[in-house]
């Protein structure tokens, strides 16, 4: 006999995720979900902005890391929270990880927590936080043709981040091939260019945030 | 790049959907776009290991791969993406830009229950 069961395999992860999206909510959180390839300056980024975001608001940072605690031990060296998820291996966050990350950095709002999902453009894509915002960085030095190599997590990002652009003068990048490549699978996500070396264009990320936390009804 | 963790939740979603606890399933169908980012053999293997001592022990797992499709933003011209990597990003009618659209799903469409 035949069941039609026709549902989500990942429904309960997407369940938790709505959960834990409610909790953010509910705590005045605006969640970035920050996704990129090993080495792209995810840390980096993070740190970047960090350093932008007015006093008076909160700051947090989920750590997603296969083994290590290096980039944990980087964020709370500036005096942020952080909170270090070890997935033991595996090669995403999920949304039952996150809520119990969040059990553990006890943050609330008005202000903004950011998660370092693990270095890897396949497996981020299919597991859903619960997060504010898609934040997908890539990089200068891995070639302007990845939006073409790994469409899915391009296609669902909200913020294309461009890093390393102070190697632009040393490596082949095409900026026009890239940003081509990016509106074939996503007509709408800003792509903003920056060096977290410089500084260059940090300015205009954090413009973003804020933008992005008043149009999602998060009041920051 | 997960696919232990898509075949535990393969197999939970199945054995949910089971009729009574003494029916034991036969056959599982998923569908999966080319973007949802499964690989069939890595799927396949651990679901086999997975499986065994459920009701679904011994299960056939059929994967239906569901293409994503390049539209021609000026033509409408519309063409397969297989997911291969070797995505167009010009339409080859009209030279116009593509954009992608579908090949995310990732559901359990039926199951082959036996009695
Ligand atoms: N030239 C240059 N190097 C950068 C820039 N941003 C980051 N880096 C360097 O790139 C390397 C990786 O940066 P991280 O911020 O650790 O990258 P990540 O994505 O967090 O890396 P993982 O967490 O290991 O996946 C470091 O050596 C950084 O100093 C940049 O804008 N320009
Ligand atoms: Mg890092
Ligand atoms: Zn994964
Ligand atoms: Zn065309």
């Amino acid at each position: 006999m035949r069941v039609s069961v026709r549902k989500s395999i990942l429904s309960a992860n997407d369940e938790q995720a709505e959960r834990n999206k409610a909790r953010f909510k509910a705590s005045q959180l605006m969640v970035i979900n920050v996704m990129a390839s090993p080495g792209a300056g995810k840390t980096s980024l993070i740190m970047r902005l960090l350093e932008n975001i007015p006093s008076e608001l909160s700051r947090g940072v989920i750590e997603g890391d296969v083994a290590s605690s290096i980039d944990a031990d980087r964020i709370a060296a500036v005096g942020v929270p952080v909170t270090q998820i070890n997935t033991g291996g595996a090669c995403h966050l999920d949304a039952f990880m996150v809520d119990r990350a969040m059990d553990d950095l006890k943050l609330s709002g008005p202000g903004y927590l950011f998660i370092e999902n693990i270095g890897n453009l396949i497996c981020p894509t299919d597991f859903r936080l619960g997060e504010t915002a898609n934040m997908v960085v890539a990089s200068v030095p891995e070639g302007d043709d990845k939006p073409i190599k790994y469409p899915a997590i391009f296609a669902q990002a909200d913020i294309i981040i461009l890093n390393k652009i102070d190697l632009l003068p040393l490596i082949d990048f095409n900026l026009q091939a890239f940003s081509a490549a990016v509106r074939a699978v996503n007509e709408e996500a800003p792509i903003i260019n920056i060096s977290c070396t410089t500084g260059e264009g940090i300015d205009t990320a954090v413009r973003w945030l804020r933008e992005k936390s008043m149009g999602s009804g998060v009041y920051i | 790049m997960h696919e232990a963790a898509i075949a535990q939740a393969v197999l939970d979603t199945a054995l949910e959907a089971l009729p009574d606890k003494d029916s034991r399933i036969t056959a599982i169908t998923v569908v999966a776009g080319v973007l949802a980012g499964v690989e069939e053999e890595c799927l396949t293997a651990y679901f086999n290991e997975l499986c065994k001592c459920t009701a679904a022990e011994g299960a056939c797992l059929r994967l239906v791969i569901e293409p994503a499709h390049l539209i021609c933003k000026e033509c409408d011209k519309q063409t397969n993406y297989a997911g291969d990597g070797r995505l167009a990003l010009q339409c080859s009618a009209c030279g116009g830009f593509n954009r992608l659209e579908g090949g995310k799903a990732l559901y359990l469409d039926s199951v082959e229950v036996e009695s």
